[in-house]
């Protein structure tokens, strides 16, 4: 039981971005995966979700392959939190997360009770239950985030996938994005967080995976893998790395001159 | 109360309530209309004219004059009305842009070009001419649709920016070749110009009848698609990633907005802005839900057509000015205030 | 000659009593449509300004009961329920009138309108000179004006061989007739261009160029002409801004002060295909050939 990307050769436009990847996310585990620009993060997540057709290898969620799979079936075990966190202005906030609940719907039915109740749960686990009748046009960044989780929460997924889902907010927001996500691991959901900040991943991850240039470069708990000579040479910049308890933390050093 | 407070309250408790407040607004202004024209019809010869009709008989230039020239126009506006702001709504949902129009992928330049071979050379080539200009003015809005759909296909997506860039290519050239037709016929050259600029003056329930066949799929499948309209606003991938089949959800909706407004140029011309402002004006109403917007745009559409039309062959009497002209010159500053009302 | 137009005039009249309309009458008109009739019209409506001139040159101006705004002639039509024109006409208006037959044209798509309301409808307009001769016979028969049209045929033709000839064995000469200062002309094969030929004129517009074409103002110059008729001077343009085109100061026209601009009620003559195709012609002479008339 497990989402996995076995030997994925993918790309764009006869550019290769991931150049024979193995990765696997499984229950309840937080799963960082880190790596420069360009590393192929962003086109991992797109061909775990069958956003984009693998050239060789491919996703396989629970033993069959997500081609396979039908997109309905799919979305109902797979939610994905997006990168861009933009939300179309003219909805509430209950109507977005609503929409979490589509693959279970479907575009033709009317919401169950089932439905219902799950919307009100990830309203009541993500506190925007004070939100639900604001549109979106007038939320702020961190209760936006609230609100994409929520929808993430209501499709009630075994595995989440947040693409790096930070990156424009304050830490306050960060932090709050990794205990949900932490909470949610514990409920025995996979979460995979792609993540720019090593400190963030190092701090909230159970493994993190290390990509370089479309492969694997390492895969461990963050103190395996976040080493000094690891990120010097994967990121082509010097840090220091102070391990605190089981966690590392890693310190730039600046440049000379 | 706030404002903001307000909106929340007319969107959230509303329910079925602007529905039918807007359904008892559009039969009244639909009366009204039925009940003005050139020759004077007082109220009461107007409900006794209605009474003869639905109980079948007819008798007297009166009820000819209700039953035969003013009912079906006014049935022909409030339809094409509901058809282009519907298309619109679609399209506006489709594409995301509340800028979006019926006419982005060239329907409108492919009824204008059919409509003007049909007007020149009808009398040369007699096919043609039994043809007619409604049919042809359908078949090739279709077509240059379905033309564009081609152009811009990449492998199995549609993409949105090909699609508008074809629809703007084909549908100048089409311009284009219209026009040269109006200036190498000039005889033709108004009835081609009156035709584009739309009129209902030439509604009859033989011809309205076709088009709300043809109204009847794609409105159902317009309101039918209403909850995976709301879902590709969060944008095509995470729609993809919410289980939607975006691309067929896509082009069904193309398909059947571009049949509506196809239905509703061939019989009208090209009457603009009705298709853009009216859904654009509900959605900053009532909210962008599409269950709630889609039939509302209807209704509303169906009511500004009526009125529009009303005034066209009221205001300078018995001539008529064309709809197109109203609804541009209503529709412009409307749509100004909108957008200066949203920039607050 | 006038001899000779009187003569016809008399052998028609003495086969008058022979020609009477019998109803009810079936007629097919120029669209195809099947028409009948069932007395001779008394409540007539017409959307065409020519056949407004024919029904009143055929003597049934009493039975008129609408025309459309354009209908001018005779002046007592003025005075009529005016029904917009058949591009855009007042149908409920029409409607109300309760005509026994309407006129009108094959084109603007108005008698399949008329039709559905049940409404008694001729589409049929005369587009040339030998048309409208033959559409007087038609409407006559229709109106049961059978001799009146007759007539009316004859006094047309009288007066056409009455100008044939007294401008035979003058020399003919060149003109151009302007319909709009873009320009547009009219080819020989045009209601125009036949009456100008009627008129002993020669059309500087040659045969293959078209009916209603659409000139190269290098080709007006390159002909010189020696007489120009402005049939757009009553919408806007004069003498004076046409001498003023460039090349112009060189036309003969220019020099001979031929450059004529017609009044209004000229071009409606002019234009329309129906009792005055006559006076049509002999103003058209008298345009061209000053000294004979």
């Amino acid at each position: 039981m497990s989402l996995a990307v076995r030997g994925v050769v993918a790309g764009y436009a006869g550019r290769e971005v991931l150049r024979g990847l193995d990765l696997e996310l499984k229950p309840g585990e937080v799963l960082g995966v880190v790596g420069p620009n360009g590393a192929g993060k962003s086109t991992l997540v797109r061909v775990l979700t069958r956003l984009l057709p693998a050239w060789r290898g491919g996703a396989w969620l629970d033993g069959r392959s997500v081609a396979r799979i039908r997109r309905r079936a799919l979305a109902r075990a797979v939610a994905v939190l997006p990168q861009s966190g933009e939300l179309p202005a003219g909805f509430t906030v209950e109507a977005l997360v609503a929409m979490g609940r589509t693959p279970h719907t479907g575009l033709l039915g009317a919401p169950s009770a089932e439905d219902r109740a799950a919307v009100e749960r990830a309203l009541v686990e993500t506190d925007t239950r004070g939100l639900r009748l604001r549109r979106a046009a007038e939320l702020s960044g961190g209760e936006r985030q609230r609100v994409l989780l929520a929808r993430a929460l209501a499709q009630a997924p075994r595995y989440l996938l947040l693409d790096e889902p930070t990156n424009h907010l304050d830490l306050r927001y960060q932090l709050e994005a990794l205990a949900f996500v932490r909470r949610e691991a514990s409920r025995g959901v996979g979460v995979m967080v792609v993540l720019h900040d090593l400190n963030l991943a190092a701090a909230g991850c159970d493994r993190v995976a290390l990509l370089e240039r479309g492969r694997l470069a390492a895969l461990g708990t963050p103190t395996e893998v976040l080493t000094a000579p690891l990120v010097s040479r994967v990121y082509g910049a010097d840090v220091e790395v102070h391990v605190r308890g089981s966690r590392p933390l890693l310190v730039p050093r600046m440049p000379a001159g | 109360m706030a404002r903001a407070d307000v909106r929340r309250v007319v969107s959230r408790g509303a329910g079925l309530a602007p529905a039918t407040a807007s359904l008892a607004a559009l039969a009244a202004v639909m009366l009204l209309a039925v009940g003005v024209g050139s020759v004077h019809v007082p109220p009461a010869a107007l409900l006794s004219a209605l009474a003869d009709g639905l109980t079948g008989h007819l008798h007297g230039t009166v009820d000819t004059i209700v039953w035969q020239l003013r009912l079906p126009r006014v049935v022909l506006a409030a339809l094409v009305g509901a058809a282009l702001s519907l298309a619109g709504g679609a399209f506006q949902g489709v594409f995301r842009n509340p800028l979006a129009d019926p006419y982005l992928l060239g329907a409108a330049s492919g009824a204008g070009f059919g409509a003007a071979v049909v007007l020149v050379f009808a009398g040369a080539v007699p096919w043609l001419a039994r043809l007619g200009v409604p049919l042809a003015a359908f078949g090739c809005a279709l077509a240059t649709v379905a033309v564009v759909t081609l152009l811009a296909r990449r492998g199995s997506q549609l993409p949105s920016v090909a699609l508008i860039l074809a629809g703007v290519v084909v549908g100048s050239s089409l311009s284009a070749a219209t026009s040269f037709l109006m200036l190498a016929s000039r005889d033709r050259a108004a009835g081609i110009l009156s035709w584009l600029l739309g009129s209902f003056a030439f509604a009859s329930w033989a011809r309205l009848l076709p088009v709300a066949a043809l109204l009847v799929p794609s409105v159902v499948a317009i309101l039918g698609a209403a909850r995976a309209l709301d879902v590709l606003q969060l944008g095509e991938e995470s729609a993809a990633q919410l289980g939607v089949p975006v691309a067929a959800v896509r082009l069904a909706l193309l398909a059947a907005a571009t049949l509506a407004t196809a239905a509703a140029v061939s019989v009208a011309g090209v009457i603009g802005f009705v298709g853009l402002v009216v859904p654009h004006a509900v959605r900053l109403a009532f909210g962008a839900g599409h269950r709630r917007l889609l039939p509302l745009a209807g209704l509303w559409g169906a009511l500004f057509m009526v009125l529009a039309d009303l005034f066209a062959r009221t205001v300078v009497a018995p001539a008529e000015i064309p709809v197109g002209v109203i609804t541009a010159l209503v529709g412009g500053p409307f749509f100004l205030a909108l957008l200066r009302r949203q920039q607050r | 000659m006038a001899k000779r137009a009187a003569f016809l005039v008399i052998l028609l009249l003495a086969f008058q009593a022979a020609l009477a309309t019998s109803y009810p009458l079936t007629v097919k008109d120029e669209l195809g449509g099947s028409l009948t009739l069932t007395h001779a019209p008394r409540r007539i409506v017409s959307m065409i300004p020519s056949d407004t001139e024919t029904v009143c040159a055929l003597g049934a101006c009493g039975s008129l009961v609408g025309v459309d705004a354009l209908s001018d002639w005779p002046k007592r039509v003025t005075s009529l329920p005016q029904l917009g024109n058949a591009n855009a006409p007042d149908l409920e208006a029409l409607v109300a009138l309760k005509p026994d037959l309407v006129l009108t044209d094959e084109y603007s798509g108005l008698a399949p309108r008329l039709r559905n309301l049940g409404l008694p409808v001729y589409a049929g307009t005369p587009q040339t000179f030998d048309q409208a001769l033959t559409f007087f016979g038609t409407l006559g028969r229709l109106l049961d004006r059978q001799s009146e049209a007759a007539v009316l045929r004859g006094r047309v033709e009288g007066q056409v061989a009455a100008v044939a000839a007294k401008v035979a064995g003058s020399s003919e000469p060149s003109v151009f007739v302007e319909l709009d200062p873009t320009p547009y002309s009219v080819g020989p094969a045009s209601y125009l261009g036949t009456l100008l030929a009627k008129a002993g004129g020669r059309n500087i517009v040659g045969a293959g160029m078209g009916e209603y074409p659409q000139v190269d103002p290098e080709y007006v110059v390159k002909q010189d002409p020696e007489v120009v008729l402005l049939m757009d001077a009553p919408y806007g343009e004069s003498v004076a801004k046409a001498e003023a085109r460039p090349g112009w100061s060189t036309l003969r026209a220019v020099e001979d002060g031929r450059v004529l601009a017609l009044d209004r009620q000229q071009v409606d003559m002019l234009s329309r295909a129906g009792p005055r195709m006559g006076d049509a012609v002999v103003l058209l002479a008298r345009l061209l050939h000053p000294g004979h008339f």
